[in-house]
């Protein structure tokens, strides 16, 4: 596909505006799938780097900018988790939650609702992780979870309605 | 026979999904779906924000990235335009050159000799950092080599 000045300069205005509007929420799918810093920190560069290199082969049609660059940020996600699984000696890399400040008897009981979701977090697969992450961490709606995923929309909210009860459920049990 | 995934949500599911949708929206939700909200918020609260060491090496790298690939705007002048602008100072450069040396400003003879490579500055060296702006993030040892000084 060949553009002209003014297609080339406005396509490349939009790669801007997607990655200002993008980078937080990039990062913070790609950690809670990786639960490591310095390697969300590399996949988040890498994505926007592929992104950048393949401007080009976005189309339009197939949805829209951000359904895109997620579908690039979670296959170098996954390319990072496969290279792990090569090398088990990276798994041990993973980061401890920081500790929370003391807190006072009133917030007691959130502080043990939220150690219980981190702790469900950290035992559910890959896939269902993914799924919270690209809803509660990355924020996409149920039909752009759906294109990210390759799913429809109605099998986007089935599966992810499923994942939160399975982590509801492991909540109540420890709490 | 319908596959599964075409099937419509079941309406208590619906309901739930759409519970979690307003409660990340800042909205109000049903009493009933309380738990689900506090739930919701809780998860939503375990987002992770990138460091701002790495927020502020990843938008240098951006903007340079954005400054090298970005055609520049279209020029205003046409040619005519620019021939305009730029006749006139040569022009009058020209005209205080031969103000100052008479016709010896065209001499080149006497002119002092280009610095042979030797004795010209070092060649920088090239920085990898420039040309593939969110390249060497994805190794490590690269990613804290360039980072900005």
């Amino acid at each position: 596909m060949v553009l002209n000045r003014s297609e080339e300069r406005e396509s490349w205005e939009r790669l801007e505006e997607l990655y200002r509007s993008s980078r937080d929420d990039v990062y913070a799918y790609v950690f809670t799938l990786l639960r490591h810093r310095a390697a969300a920190e590399d996949v988040t560069a890498l994505a926007f780097e592929r992104a950048y290199r393949r401007r080009r082969t976005f189309d339009r049609q197939r949805g829209d900018e951000r359904q895109w660059l997620f579908g690039i940020a979670r296959n170098a996600a996954l390319d990072e988790l496969r290279r792990r699984g090569r090398d088990a000696s990276l798994v041990v890399d993973l980061e401890a939650p920081e500790q929370e400040p003391t807190a006072t008897e009133d917030e007691d009981d959130v502080l043990l609702r939220r150690t219980a979701v981190r702790a469900a977090l950290a035992e559910m697969s890959a896939r269902d992780r993914e799924l919270i992450a690209l809803k509660f961490h990355a924020g996409l709606s149920n039909s752009e979870l759906a294109e990210v995923l390759g799913v429809s929309e109605s099998n986007a909210g089935t599966i992810l309605y499923r994942a939160v009860q399975k982590l509801r459920r492991a909540v109540n049990a420890t709490v | 026979m319908r596959r599964s995934e075409d099937m419509p949500l079941d309406p208590d599911m619906l309901a739930e999904l759409e519970a979690i949708d307003a409660t990340l929206a800042g909205e109000a939700v049903d009493p009933e779906y309380a738990e689900l909200a506090e739930l919701a918020l809780l998860l939503s609260s375990e987002r992770e924000l990138p460091s701002s060491e790495f927020v502020r090496t990843l938008d240098a790298r951006a903007a340079r990235r954005f400054s090298q690939g970005a055609p520049a705007a279209p020029r205003r002048l046409g040619r005519l335009g620019r021939f305009h602008i730029t006749g006139p100072v040569v022009g009058t450069a020209l005209a205080g050159a031969f103000a100052d040396h008479g016709w010896d400003f065209l001499r080149f003879a006497d002119a002092e000799p280009l610095p042979s490579p030797s004795q010209s500055q070092p060649r920088q060296p090239r920085n990898p950092c420039q040309d593939d702006a969110f390249q060497p993030f994805h190794q490590r040892v690269q990613w804290v080599r360039c980072r900005p000084e």
